[in-house]
């Protein structure tokens, strides 16, 4: 069962890697 | 600033007298320990897909034209003209596989953990209903499309409604606006779809939710905690934080769905030209391979008694229980039938 801590340094690795996949989708949508 | 702050808080408790108590209470609810395990959020899960479809389904009703000469035009224009067309499309239907994928998962884990024993009977018959209504979903949205294989799959299911008892021809009217699949259909599905099915599953998840409030969550002793007091942890924040990286998990699964699948769009539809195979969507093929095994009649009969079995299981659950106590009939019936819906459904995709 995870920690509280850890379930925020989670979050706060999906939010980058989610942030950073509009990056692509937006890329994607330029070329598009 | 910490003045205008201030000022502000006390005109929103004026005009909206919430007590703090209630805040207190909804957020650090006592959950049972066992909840801690991921599959125990499988409810909050299709509750967070049914807000993307919510948004991701107005944008596209900004473009989608619900009228057989323009709809399947309208699509292809959200898809390959529209900026971010082709994206709200694609998360928009990926988000309704993965809703649906939620929901049946839902449905087995509350089964198999027997959470929908007394008093929570009436709450799995609701439970039942949102399954229907999100199944009725995904086949109301695939049929706006108005492709070859939505128009014909909305064409079969239509005719298969005629062989329900008692009132087939009525329903199939009802579904068709007509008595063949003409522009009627098309809005009708476009009402069940945008207003009709939305309604109903709103109503019955703020009923779902409010009757799991009122009788807590089912309390289960699993072998590693046998023995021991049973232990509770604070809904706010420890498992809000949980629902949190499963949402931000199926963003992210979205995104990559989307950027590596998108959602193509199939021939236009005909109603002249029949395709080869007609197939509905991946969660209907049990059903369909159950009818093209034995008759339309028994069919429908078939498939309407297994859906009451699901309805009623917790009365049916109950006398199993009372004639064989203590040996989980339940879970091996569970089990055969869900075998059986692989197995049918795995036949289907192959043929």
């Amino acid at each position: 069962m995870m920690s509280l801590n850890a379930k925020r340094r989670l979050i706060g690795i999906l939010v980058v890697l989610f942030l950073s996949s509009l990056l692509v989708v937006a890329y994607l949508e330029s070329v598009h | 600033m910490k003045k205008i702050f201030e000022k502000f808080k006390g005109w929103v408790a004026l005009s909206a007298p919430i007590p703090d108590e209630f805040f207190n209470e909804v957020s650090s609810e006592p959950v049972p320990h066992h909840l801690k395990r991921w599959w125990f959020c499988l409810g909050g899960t299709p509750a967070y897909l049914f807000i993307i479809q919510v948004a991701t389904g107005i944008l596209l009703t900004f473009y989608y034209v619900p009228e057989p000469g323009h709809a399947y035009e309208s699509v292809q224009r959200i898809t390959y003209d529209i900026s971010f067309g082709w994206i709200i499309r694609s998360i928009h239907k990926w988000s309704s596989q993965l809703m649906i994928i939620a929901v049946i998962l839902h449905v087995f884990r509350v089964f198999f953990t027997g959470a929908y024993r007394k008093p929570r009977e009436l709450n799995w018959m609701i439970g039942c209903g949102i399954l229907m209504c999100t199944l009725s979903f995904g086949f109301t949205g695939y049929s706006l499309i108005y492709e070859q294989l939505s128009y014909w799959g909305a064409t079969v299911a239509a005719n298969i409604t005629e062989n329900v008892p008692l009132m087939g021809a009525f329903l199939a009217r009802f579904i068709r606006g007509g008595e063949s699949v003409q522009d009627n259909t098309l809005t009708r599905f476009f009402i069940f779809h945008i207003a009709l099915l939305p309604l109903a599953i709103t109503i019955l998840l703020t009923l779902h939710i409010t009757l799991i409030r009122l009788l807590g969550v089912t309390e289960l002793v699993f072998e590693e905690d046998k023995g021991k007091p049973p232990r509770h942890f604070p809904f706010f924040p420890n498992h809000f934080l949980m629902e949190v990286v499963i949402g931000m998990s199926l963003s992210l699964l979205l995104a990559v769905l989307v950027v590596f699948f998108p959602a193509g769009l199939g021939p236009k539809a005909d109603p002249f030209v029949t395709p080869e195979h007609i197939k509905p969507e991946w969660y209907f093929y049990f059903t369909f391979r159950w009818l093209k095994l034995t008759s339309l009649q028994v069919g429908v009969l078939g498939t309407g008694a297994a859906f009451a079995l699901l309805l009623f299981w917790p009365f049916v659950d109950r006398v199993l229980v009372r004639k064989f106590p203590n040996k989980n009939i339940s879970v091996w019936l569970g089990t055969v039938a869900i075998l059986t819906l692989i197995v049918l459904t795995i036949w289907e995709a192959l043929v």
